[in-house]
């Protein structure tokens, strides 16, 4: 645990100097901005899960790749590999990092538009595992690639089956279709926050979360630890 | 401390072998030098010594035990200097000791005086990206001395050096052995392996052509001789066998006219005895 706490510090202390911690800031306050823009077409719930849930893919996705290319290009990954550490530790730190920035982001989010009118568990835990299994994806996805512009046609994909459960959310199909995507229980789960769901379905949609969240964990250490030298 | 025998290693998707049937050994406190060309498969070596590739075949010993059952506890044993800069270039020096430092249980000294032996004292407290490619080799030396390991794998230690720092680097190394390490050193530069190591091997597209000290080599595969320069109207070289030298009539003659401007014996470099091994240069 040690050097967890370790990891934990200096890629916190990383993302503030590679300034994604500055990004991702600057992203909460368009979002907000493209908020407050269309609040006068009335009751935006489903809006603001949309712009919310949209942070930490964003930041999740977008940011893993890039601190895993940073690393990449810069040689750490060698250097780290030859470390008395776990290596899941290194991988599981920046994915932490990351879904802790998209929590504190999508909180800032949250209060500035609906004050504290909103379940702050639901929407810390959803935020929470919708960065987690992003993170995790676009760490494994950039390792998995040449170079960022193949890391950004990789995405297309991804963005599509992560928007693929909001239309149920809109009003379109069966929620039994869209249970098997890796999102649903994420988006679910923040619609929560601001809505009331019943309590059997929220069960799944947690069970749903936390089995991708375990998924894409285990496909993310598998793909980067045969792509860390 | 550390064996390797009969190591085979392919990369995946790569039917041929990078490395085919190596065996050496090194003792405690020897300097070990593995010298080839790029793409001999030195580098490999290191990679597999140190555990960053695996599915090789053949046996990898580190202090009687298979290297596969080594834990994290091997990285405490081992310090590991790379070919290319490996630093946080937003971080500065300091922080980048600091930050790999931490992980060890050991500690060396500390880090104002690694920095300072190798001349960044000054330069600690900036970010890595403000530094040439000559600082960041530095830094990448001094980083594999962080927690006093045993045992030191250096790739290319002097690359990208001038000749003063080079110089350093060697000393210090010279320092390390003189103080019971074990260093592996990878190298395809002749002079430093000559002047550091106790052995070297020869690798060559993946197999160990010779394994000697550099002077055994030196003297087996050289031409054993003296060339003699004298100084007449112009300068004049003879060679002369070294056989039956001193009763060698013109050699003693030419020594006799007091016009001798130098007299070199003819032992080959080690780049002559890889070429005369392998018909390739070492570049």
């Amino acid at each position: 645990m040690r050097h967890m706490g370790i990891f934990l510090k200096w890629d916190t202390v990383l993302l503030y100097r590679n300034r994604l911690f500055h990004i991702a800031l600057l992203i909460a306050l368009i979002y907000t901005g493209i908020f407050f823009l269309l609040k006068p077409l009335g009751s935006l719930t489903r809006i603001l899960v949309v712009l919310i849930f949209n942070d930490p893919v964003v930041t999740g996705y977008i940011f893993g790749g890039v601190i895993w290319m940073f690393d990449k290009n810069q040689h750490t990954l060698q250097a780290v590999s030859v470390l008395p550490a776990n290596r899941r530790h290194y991988l599981l730190s920046k994915i932490l990092i990351l879904s802790l920035l998209a929590v504190m982001v999508s909180l800032v989010m949250a209060i500035a538009t609906r004050g504290l009118d909103f379940n702050v568990f639901h929407l810390v835990i959803s935020v929470f595992f919708s960065s987690f299994l992003f993170s995790a994806v676009g760490f494994a996805v950039a390792a998995l690639s040449r170079g960022f512009n193949e890391f950004l046609l990789y995405s297309v994909p991804f963005f599509i089956i992560s928007a693929i459960p909001m239309l149920y959310m809109f009003g379109i199909g069966e929620i039994m279709y869209f249970i098997p995507l890796p999102t649903t229980g994420c988006i679910e789960i923040l619609r929560a926050s601001f809505t009331s769901l019943n309590s059997w379905y929220l069960l799944i949609m947690y069970c749903q979360m936390f089995i991708w969240a375990v998924i894409s964990w285990r496909v993310v250490v598998r793909v980067t630890q045969k792509r860390q030298v | 401390m550390l064996k390797v025998e009969n190591l085979f290693f392919h990369y995946p998707g790569n039917p041929d072998n990078t490395l085919k049937n190596l065996s050496f050994s090194i003792g405690k406190g020897e300097i070990f030098g593995f010298l080839g060309p790029s793409g001999s498969g030195k580098s490999t070596t290191q990679k597999i010594l140190y555990k960053l590739l695996g599915g090789y075949s053949g046996k990898i010993l580190f202090e009687d035990i298979p290297l596969g059952q080594w834990g994290t506890g091997f990285y405490e044993r081992i310090g590991v200097s790379f070919e290319l800069p490996n630093h946080y270039i937003k971080l500065t020096a300091v922080e980048n000791l600091r930050f790999f430092g931490s992980f060890y249980r050991k500690k060396a000294g500390s880090i104002a005086d690694l920095l300072k032996q190798v001349g960044l004292a000054e330069e600690g407290d900036k970010p890595v990206s403000e530094y040439s490619k000559g600082m960041k080799m530095r830094l990448n030396f001094i980083r594999s001395l962080l927690h006093d390991p045993d045992v030191f794998f250096f790739d290319e230690p002097t690359t990208g050096l001038d000749p003063i720092y080079a110089g350093k680097i060697k000393q210090m190394i010279r320092e390390l052995k003189d103080r019971g390490k074990t260093i592996f050193l990878t190298t395809h530069n002749m002079f430093d392996a000559d002047q550091l190591c106790d052995r070297v091997a020869l690798l060559h597209l993946g197999e160990i052509r010779a394994i000697d000290s550099p002077y055994n080599l030196k003297m087996k595969y050289g031409k054993p001789g003296v060339m003699v320069t004298k100084k007449n109207a112009s300068l004049e070289t003879f060679n002369f066998p070294m056989t039956g030298l001193g009763k060698n009539r013109e050699f003693l003659k030419i020594l006799n006219e007091n016009e001798v401007v130098s007299i070199h014996s003819q032992e080959a470099t080690l780049e002559e005895v890889f070429v005369k091994l392998t018909g390739d240069q070492l570049v």
